[in-house]
């Protein structure tokens, strides 16, 4: 019998995986993990009933009775039970907002830009001036069932009656919570000599939180705080929203959190243990989660307009369907691809069963990525030309206003999250992912949740914190390998961009030239030097020219010289494209021979 | 180890309830237990075009804190047009507001001198027999019906009622503008593998309430809607209902659906094309209502994916087959190299192919 073990599940929108980890003579481990398909859809809807089947599958997988009667054995006795039971949720999906502003063009525009800037998704803006009849207005208010509504309106000290007005059409329309269960949540950004008002007359209807003016002055935009509360509200209200999730909540030793929450721990601990930036992505099916950590601080964005299932026609709609042909290693038809995406869309626990449609879903995981990463950098930057009241995230700039809190350059480590990156079938996939959706410049190192257990160590790690980053260091995080990218000038192809030394502490040497389009792997696994000699300008993390120095332990991929340039640039045509990713596909050993010369005959080309 | 998969309703005679909403303001008027009828009034009901809102400080001129001093009605009295809501005397004149329309004095308020007068109440009507359930506070009123369900994978538009009616042979093909005439008016027409936007345009200009059919392309789709569809949660889109049973593509409807459509011809029936895919998930649907009946076998089927039962593939290469579960679940490697929990389907061809639990759904009624 182990001396402790846990029970750690995630409660995502499309999968709930189930994690047992045990202890035994001091040693922690992942005993066995197991997934099964959220249950929230009629005539089950219910969210235990997808725990229950991935618990489960756990009990015959390691021959041990972990539930009685539909609840949790705890603690453990003998051959039985558990010592502790968690879970993280974020079932409940994407984000919409209702955004409700005094003036089109000034308020509601600006609480517009913080419901997207959150990664929302926006239902409607409705505004007293926006041209419509007021019973129009509130027809559609009445017809919408938002996750939660943003309202603003007045600087701080001037209009009350406008706001008052908004609030009272709101109040007349009939705000409903999306499951009809408890309040709405209302935002209030307005006017703050109208918050008493607002409260006032909504309280009574909804969930009312007050934050700071997202529009203090005419000429100033403040839409972090709100920003930052549709966030947090999103996490705390909406992403738990579940059928049944009182019951689950009722079974667990500590209470669910949000998913995102926990990962930002784990996220934190890497960060600090490392003492390196460390950026992490996690790609779930309704939402992409974002964090960046450096200096001390974790910044986190959730775009919840983004993801590999409930969201994936709306990556679709964000880029373009000329975005996902882009990342094919063969030939796809426009409309049969959105139909692909959108059968994912209405089914979504479904799976790619052959190569052709995993690399579609590898395709839009890449786009996601890109979208989602712009939305990261974009909530964190400041806006031009504007004056900009500072916030938290100031102390990270040194230039506010022109540039992303962390850029690539400074990234030292990307770590990915997710089912299609973490349950990808071969490592490599995972790497290549990273690598096209994320394109990062100079020296990084690709860490992989490689059994997507971020979300539960994160959770655990609030009553056991060692046991927890044991299991992270030891057995979740998996080394993919080490990216070298540098960024220069646009070139001919071919143009030496710089020297390349690996020298491994067993005695093994490395020395390629690294060329303007080459894209390579070279194995690397134990302690190995990097040098980086730059011709020209050429930058790989040192400045341009300067030379590089530092060292990597490799990983699943080994070291990958990447020199397409940054940003990726787009293929000349179609057939291009293919051969590019053909390329890549041969490279990195992302597919099988026989896959591969399938793809390729598919485009009419032989590799 | 239990294995269950969300499937899609086809029924022949189910028993369900359903959520009919009382809007905002209503008052509901039955109670619970109580048997209805389809003309059965359940409530009462604002609707939202009935709304008038007025500045009273404005118009008698006076400050909007003293507004409420002025009142002659209370906030909830119906009003007629022309009756006085307020009234202001001064020491040599008088001013009076009328009421502009018949209504409800809905709300006065104090800090900005609005008025907001409502119109009179409308009837909800119960729209199905069946029995009360369940009263929701300022929702509405659940019913229990009685009838044939038939559950699509996604819709658009709200719920509509008309005449069930089928375009004659059209199982396997695409409908486009000609196959659809003014004689389908007031129908909800079903048929065809897949729709063009053409179909629906032509639907909706002769009056067709709502479009029954296999699949559509998600260009064709977008085209119609005049945007780029991104995440799928609908039903308050305007015009015709559209509901898509199959997926997206060109996808012929079960033949279970057929049968019982051809049964039901020209009866009375109710078509919603809302569709919700997240927590809290909802199908568009298309229900015939029967005489209700207290005791009926309820058509629910067994989500459960085990040996013998009957399923139905919902992603390539074998989707839209059909066939029988052989084998326990246990976990295969696929050709895309993952290793997932599967399970053997003798598909009704004759093969019998490896397909993972996630891609598989319950196929239940007459086939």
């Amino acid at each position: 019998m182990p001396s402790r073990s846990f029970l750690v599940l995630d409660c995502g929108s499309t999968t709930t995986k189930a994690v047992l980890i045990e202890e035994d003579d001091s040693k922690l481990s992942v005993r066995a993990r197991t997934e099964a398909p959220t249950t929230v859809e009629k005539p089950v809807e219910d969210i235990t009933l997808g725990v229950t089947m991935a618990v489960e599958q756990m009990e015959t997988m390691v021959g041990r009775k972990l539930m009685k009667d539909g609840n949790f054995i705890t603690p453990q006795r003998e051959d039985e039970g558990v010592d502790f039971v968690g879970a993280t949720c974020s079932a409940g999906g994407g984000l919409q907002i209702l955004v409700a502003g005094v003036i089109k063009s000034m308020t509601a525009e600006s609480a517009a830009r913080a419901a997207l800037g959150a990664g929302a998704i926006v239902s409607d803006v409705i505004s007293i001036d926006d041209g419509r009849e007021l019973y129009e207005k509130l027809t559609r208010i009445a017809s919408i069932r938002p996750d939660m509504v943003l309202v603003s309106g007045g600087v701080d000290g001037g209009n009350v009656t406008s706001v008052v007005k908004l609030a009272e059409m709101l109040y007349a329309a009939g705000l409903r919570p999306r499951h009809g269960v408890g309040r709405i949540p209302v935002i209030f950004a307005g006017n703050r000599d109208a918050q008493s008002f607002v409260r006032d007359i909504l309280s009574g209807v909804a969930d009312t939180k007050m934050v700071e003016n997202l529009r203090p002055l005419l000429e100033t935009e403040n839409i972090a705080p709100a920003r930052q509360q549709i966030q947090e509200t999103f996490m705390s209200h909406t992403m738990v929203q579940a059928p049944h999730y009182a019951q689950l909540a009722d079974k667990m030793s500590v209470p669910v959190i949000p998913t995102p929450v926990a990962v930002g721990k784990a996220i934190e601990y890497i960060g600090e243990s490392s003492n390196c930036r460390v950026m992490a992505c996690d790609i779930g099916g309704a939402t992409t989660d974002f964090f960046t950590y450096s200096e001390g601080r974790l910044m986190r964005t959730v775009s919840a307009n983004l993801g590999m299932s409930y969201s994936i026609c709306n990556v679709v709609a964000e880029a373009g369907i000329q975005a996902v042909q882009r990342f094919l290693p063969y030939p796809a038809e426009a409309h049969e691809l959105s139909n692909t995406l959108a059968n994912k869309m209405v089914r979504p626990t479904s799976l790619p069963a052959t190569p052709a449609e995993l690399a579609i879903e590898q395709a839009v995981a890449r786009v996601a990525l890109g979208l989602a990463l712009k939305h990261h950098h974009e909530m964190n930057r400041g806006i031009r030309g504007m004056q900009r009241k500072r916030g938290l995230e100031d102390i990270f700039h040194q230039d506010p206003g022109t540039g992303p809190i962390v850029s690539s350059m400074n990234i030292d480590i990307i770590v990915g999250s997710g089912s299609v990156l973490s349950m990808a079938p071969r490592r490599s996939q995972a790497a290549a992912i990273m690598l096209d959706g994320l394109a990062p410049e100079g020296v990084t190192h690709l860490l992989l949740d490689s059994q997507f257990m971020l979300p539960q160590l994160g959770l655990i790690s609030a009553s056991y914190p060692e046991a927890a980053w044991r299991v992270l260091m030891d057995s979740a995080l998996l080394r993919l390998g080490t990216v070298i990218a540098p960024v220069f000038a646009p070139c001919k192809s071919g143009t030496p961009l710089g020297k390349v030394y690996l020298l491994s502490d067993s005695g093994g040497r490395d020395e390629v030239m690294l060329r303007s389009g080459d894209l390579f792997a070279l194995p690397c696994s134990g302690q190995t030097k990097i040098i980086v000699k730059p011709i020209g300008q050429v930058d790989v993390g040192a400045g341009p020219g300067r030379t590089y120095e530092g060292s990597t332990r490799g990983g699943a991929v080994g070291v990958i010289l990447d020199g397409r340039g940054r940003p990726l640039p787009m293929p000349a045509n179609e057939e291009a494209g293919i051969v590019e990713m053909l390329f890549q596909a041969r490279a990195l050993k992302t597919l099988s021979n026989e896959v591969l010369t399938d793809f390729a005959r598919r485009g009419g080309l032989r590799i | 180890m239990r294995i269950f998969s969300p499937g899609l309703m086809t029924s022949p005679q189910t028993s369900l309830t359903r959520l009919r909403p009382v809007p905002i303001h209503g008052k509901v008027i039955v109670s619970e237990g109580e048997e209805v009828e389809a003309n059965t009034v359940l409530g009462y009901y604002n609707p939202h075009g009935n709304i008038t809102t007025l500045n009273l400080a404005r118009e008698l001129d006076i400050s909007p804190f003293d507004v409420l001093d002025t009142l002659v009605k209370r906030e909830g009295d119906v009003v007629f047009k022309g009756e006085v809501i307020a009234r202001l005397r001064g020491l040599f004149s008088k001013r009076e507001f009328r009421a502009p329309e018949d209504g409800v004095l809905e709300r006065v308020s104090r800090y900005t001198g609005w008025v907001t007068i409502r119109g009179l109440p409308m009837p909800i009507h119960a729209g199905f027999p069946g029995v009360v359930e369940k009263i929701v506070p300022e929702e509405g009123v659940t019913l229990r019906l009685s009838g044939a369900n038939i559950q699509g994978i996604f819709g658009i538009g709200g719920l509509v009622s008309g005449r069930l009616d089928v375009v004659p042979d059209s199982q396997f093909r695409v409908l486009d503008n000609e196959d659809v005439s003014s004689n389908y008016e007031g129908a909800v027409l079903v048929g065809g593998a897949r729709v063009t936007p053409g179909y629906l345009q032509r639907a909706a200009k002769l009056g067709i309430r709502a479009v029954v059919t296999g699949g559509i392309h998600k260009r064709d789709l977008d085209q119609f809607l005049g945007y780029p569809l991104g995440v799928a949660v609908t039903g308050m889109e305007p015009g015709i209902t559209v509901i898509i049973t199959e997926g997206f593509g060109q996808l012929p409807m079960r033949s279970d659906i057929w049968a019982i459509v051809e049964e039901h011809k020209y009866m009375t029936v109710y078509a919603s094309g809302s569709t919700q895919v997240r927590a809290g998930v909802i199908r568009p649907e298309l229900f015939i209502p029967g005489p209700y009946r207290e005791s009926v076998s309820v058509g629910e089927f067994s989500q459960e994916i085990a040996p013998g039962a009957r399923v139905r593939v919902i992603r390539a290469p074998y989707f839209g087959k059909h066939g029988v579960i052989m084998s326990a679940p246990s976990l295969q490697t696929l050709p895309t190299e993952s290793v997932v929990l599967s399970v053997q389907v003798r598909l009704d061809s004759g093969e019998v192919k490896t397909i993972p639990v996630a891609n598989l759904e319950p196929a239940q009624g007459r086939q």
